[in-house]
């Protein structure tokens, strides 16, 4: 073959349905905001900086990643530093070490921006994600933030996770 | 094809009478006319008209006012100047200019008629030759064009494209010995001066010269070795090594030496070994078409010669004949593919789901169930997924829906962001009647990937068929060039996309059906109450019966207007492929030509067009009928409120126009169709517009005889119904429900009080009392005799085609046919189903 199993790409204006599809079927109870999707591809002048990506086993899309660049403080909720918002890995395809190539890629564009802080949103009832994070050297910040997840079972606390770069 | 230049060098002589100053000026207008100044031309022709008047004056007038694209001017002028003229009898300019202006507006025959009589008034340009060979090849009068050819060629001997379009004349004349000798002598002329840039010409008459002598030689032993002598000689000369092979082997089988004939196949198999054509005739060639045993040897060789190829692994799957062995085979053919992940893997064997359904379905079900169970879906993705995908379209083509669905939910559960899996969806859905459904799962397909074209053009295609015209249109015109309208249906008009173009149309009519429908109901509801919003909603519906009924028609039309312009546009191969040295392409086209209007496109829209003809044309006579019956139209009412409701029709019109404008409105004013549902003779209207190209073009073998007789029953022909329903029973028997069905309505229609020509009704019972003795001939005029019952009795009565067409003849009771046509699809899939209720019932 010559080439590995998986592989990343980028998200396009045209297979953008791809991720929102891979987000919406490994997180089904989770409901997305608005514009969730779209603001990868505003329609105005681009003022957000996003890393989305694709993950391709054998050519058939199986994993998405959105992440975004906070270059200031916005918030307690959102200090400095790239914000992981959605790893998605269809449930069949677990176990392809797909997300560890997702981290790595957020990690690599995180130093192309200078930044030193990969931080991530978790729900406080998702322990296998929570676990996973941790084991990829993510350390819990501070105390559950309330409310931040909207699901269909009703509002749910999350947690921040921090990874340091050096 | 633009304007040829006039003439170079006009005579004097014949001028006399013009008066030498006018004749001088007008020679001068000419030159203007030729070097494109043609305002300045007819400025100076008026100035000389003011004093005299003549035909060749008015002609050049009328042909710059063309060029200009006033055509109307152009028309009234070039009449004026053939009402001057008596007969043909005019200078050969004149007749030269008329002839450009017919050719012109593709009055082909009248151009040629003009053409001609300029040669015969004295025009000794000999460029008429060329440009009136073209017309009559147009025409398709090749003993004509032959003259012609021959005369151009005359004068200018020195081009090449002369002697083969002379070639070619006689080729087609029949005349193969003359045509080879043109041939040979140009190449004898031109040897040893053919530059590169000529060589591909060269080897397209060296191999077409081949062809005529193949043709010539017949079966003829002696001739067939010749035309092999002169293959090998111009083997070097020739590029399409391809066709230069197959004729080498055809040549061996007819001479017998199959021997050599395979070594042949075997070089073609080498060259292309994925065309299944050429291990058929291997097959032949070897003399083993039936011997198994021996084919399977071959191929078993084959294969391993080439064991990237499909040929050689597919072919014995069609004939191996022991189940244990088949299965073996079937899986060794199979399972890769599903293991690679071929989308393709069902397609594949779907042949052998036709040809051989009793064995091959059952045995492929067991080995790729077998095959799914041993593979994990986490650890085998692609396998799991892909045998999911195989297992529905098998069930798919059992027609076991339930298990289909099951199956391509699974795939889809496992990898959501498989495109195929969601048009598979679809098919299932649509098979089990789901239309609305499946339209929106192709939709949730084509959100996941919007540049794959072939999703977008399957979600139109769903969604027309859920006559969803307007999503349709939107989702089709994300992909069409929109510049100056709302939407791409001009652009798809533009492109000639004849499958949008006729999915439209016959989703137009099943809404125009469903609006009548409604209007129906709506009517005999309120037949009494006079309430207004009532009268609204009528009037609402009537112009949706209309508009959909005339875009449908204007659909159809349309269709048929791209094959006109594919054989219009003919006209300019006749001179190009002669230049271009290309004569087997060009008879190549010319066969297309003659079966252009029996292509599926073009007899789908035919049939689909035929519904709204025969239903314009059976209601004009209902209406004769009823013409006293139903003269009060709208009580009275106020004007004003009258008023109000034109002007919201008009306005609405307005804004629907632009969604459904197919052409530039400055090119055609009837966006809705409305002026060709206004035709005075549908059944002429639809045999110009339709019926009569293709009648013309198809053959018995492949004609639909009801058409014909249905045609032909409301025109009256009741001989020509006779010979349509003899050509249908010798293909469908007399047991056939068509056969039984189309009989008696013929025979109904001999009956003293139909109002067909009496000498027709005779024939007609005359025929029938010849061949087809054993009908209840005598019982025409017997009113109580049930036809029904005895179609039932003596005929195939479960065909539903047959007891459609006994609908649409309005000869029986209604209620009983609908009564037989639910029981005949009571077995059927629900799409039929649903289609018969909704838009047949």
């Amino acid at each position: 073959m010559g080439r590995d199993l998986i592989n990343l790409d980028n998200v396009y204006a045209n297979n953008l349905g791809m991720l929102e599809k891979i987000c919406m079927t490994v997180n089904p109870t989770i409901e997305f905001p608005a514009h969730y999707f779209d603001e990868l591809f505003p329609k105005d002048t681009k003022k957000d900086t996003f890393f989305a990506q694709l993950a391709y086993y054998s050519e058939i899309p199986v994993g998405a990643c959105k992440a975004k660049l906070y270059p200031k403080k916005k918030g307690d909720t959102y200090p400095k530093g790239v914000h992981i918002e959605s790893m998605a890995v269809l449930d069949q395809y677990q176990n392809n070490q797909i997300e560890t190539k997702f981290l790595n890629y957020i990690i690599e564009e995180c130093k192309k921006h200078h930044q030193h802080n990969v931080y991530v949103h978790i729900p406080v009832n998702a322990d296998k994600e929570i676990a996973w994070y941790k084991d990829n050297g993510f350390e819990s910040e501070e105390e559950p933030l309330k409310e931040l997840f909207k699901t269909t079972e009703g509002l749910i606390d999350g947690m921040l996770l921090k990874k340091h770069i050096d | 094809m633009s304007r040829r230049r006039v003439g170079g060098k006009p005579k004097p002589a014949a001028k006399a009478a013009a008066g030498k100053d006018h004749h001088t000026q007008f020679l001068e207008a000419l030159k203007l006319y030729e070097g494109k100044q043609y305002k300045k031309s007819i400025k100076l022709l008026e100035t000389i008209m003011k004093k005299q008047i003549t035909s060749e004056f008015l002609a050049l007038k009328g042909l710059n006012h063309y060029f200009l694209g006033e055509k109307e001017e152009a028309s009234d002028y070039i009449g004026q100047a053939i009402n001057k003229i008596e007969g043909t009898k005019a200078t050969a300019i004149c007749c030269h200019l008329l002839g450009i202006y017919k050719r012109s507006v593709k009055e082909y025959n009248e151009s040629i008629k003009w053409f001609q009589a300029s040669l015969d008034n004295g025009s000794t340009n000999k460029q008429i030759y060329r440009d009136l060979a073209t017309l009559q090849s147009h025409v398709g009068d090749f003993k004509a064009a032959l003259v012609s050819r021959k005369k151009y060629w005359e004068s200018f001997v020195g081009y090449r494209a002369n002697w083969t379009a002379l070639a070619v004349a006689q080729d087609i004349n029949g005349e193969r010995q003359q045509a080879v000798n043109t041939l040979s002598q140009f190449e004898k002329l031109a040897q040893g001066k053919i530059s590169e840039a000529e060589m591909y010409e060269h080897n397209e008459c060296l191999i077409y010269k081949n062809d005529i002598m193949y043709k010539a030689a017949g079966d003829n032993p002696d001739k067939l070795k010749n035309v092999l002598h002169h293959l090998e000689d111009i083997e070097p000369n020739v590029f399409d090594k391809f066709g230069l092979l197959e004729r080498k082997a055809s040549i061996y089988m007819k001479l017998g030496q199959t021997k050599e004939a395979s070594l042949v196949y075997r070089t073609l198999i080498k060259r292309n070994p994925d065309d299944f054509k050429y291990y058929k005739l291997l097959e032949v060639s070897l003399g083993i078409t039936t011997n198994n045993k021996l084919r399977k040897v071959l191929y078993e060789k084959l294969a391993s010669f080439y064991p990237r190829c499909e040929a050689p692994k597919f072919l014995p799957l069609t004939f191996i004949h022991d189940e244990e062995e088949l299965t073996k085979k079937l899986g060794e053919y199979v399972l890769p593919q599903l293991k690679r992940g071929v989308p393709a893997a069902f397609s594949n064997v779907k042949p052998l789901y036709l040809k051989r359904r009793n064995l091959v379905p059952k045995l492929l079900e067991k080995i790729v169930i077998q095959y799914l169970s041993e593979q994990d879906s986490r650890e085998h993705p692609i396998p799991y997924i892909w045998c999911c995908y195989f297992l529905s379209q098998h069930y798919l083509n059992l027609r076991d829906y339930q298990k289909a669905q099951e199956y391509i939910e699974k795939a889809i559960e496992h990898t959501p962001t498989m495109v195929e899996f969601y048009l598979m969806k679809a098919r299932i859905l649509k098979h089990t009647g789901e239309l609305e459904k499946a339209a929106s799962i192709v939709e949730e397909g084509r959100k996941l990937d919007l540049q794959d074209r072939f999703i977008n053009c399957k979600g139109v295609k769903y969604y027309l068929r859920a006559n969803q015209v307007d999503k349709a249109v939107e989702v089709a015109s994300l992909f069409t060039k929109n510049d100056d309208s709302v939407n791409g249906v001009k652009d798809l008009h533009l492109v000639e996309a004849s499958w949008f173009i006729s999915e439209q149309a016959e989703a137009y009519y099943r809404m125009h059906i469903s609006a009548q429908k409604k209007l129906d109901e709506l009517r005999a509801e309120t037949a009494s109450s006079n309430e207004d919003e009532i009268t609204t909603e009528i009037k609402d519906l009537e112009w949706s019966v209309q508009k959909y009924k005339g875009l449908s028609l204007k659909r159809f039309y349309a269709i048929s207007k791209f094959y006109k312009q594919f054989e219009d546009d003919q006209l300019d191969f006749h001179s190009y492929c002669m230049r271009k040295g290309t004569p087997r392409a060009y008879l190549e086209m010319l066969n297309a030509g003659q079966r252009l209007y029996t292509q599926p496109m073009y007899v789908r829209a035919m049939n689909g067009a035929s519904k709204i003809y025969f239903n314009l044309y059976d209601n004009s006579l209902k209406r004769k009928q009823d013409v006293d019956v139903e003269t009060t139209t709208l009580p009275g009412g106020d004007k004003k409120k009258a008023k109000k409701e034109a002007a919201s029709l008009a306005k609405r019109k307005g804004e629907e126009k632009k969604q459904v404008l197919a052409y530039s409105e400055t090119e055609d004013q009837d966006v809705f169709g409305e002026e060709l549902l206004a035709t005075e003779t549908p059944l002429a209207s639809f045999s110009d517009n339709f019926y009569e190209n293709y009648n013309k073009q198809a053959k018995d073998y492949e004609r639909n005889h009801i058409l014909d007789f249905e045609y032909q029953y409301r025109n009256g022909k009741l001989a020509l119904c006779l010979g349509a329903l003899s050509k249908f029973e010798k293909r469908h028997g007399q047991k056939s429900g068509l056969f039984g069905a189309m009989a008696i309505t013929l025979l109904l229609a001999t009956k003293e009080s139909s109002s067909v020509d009496m000498i027709a009704k005779k024939v007609a019972m005359k025929g029938l009392e010849t061949d087809y003795s054993f009908l209840p001939l005598k019982e025409v005029e017997n009113e109580s005799f049930d036809w029904l019952t005895y179609f039932k009795e003596n005929f195939n009565s479960h065909d539903l085609n047959a007891l459609v067409f006994l609908k649409q003849t309005y000869l029986f009771e209604d209620g009983r046919v609908n009564e037989m046509i639910l029981s005949a699809i009571s077995h059927d899939e629900p799409l039929l189903q649903n289609y018969i209720l909704q838009y047949v019932l």
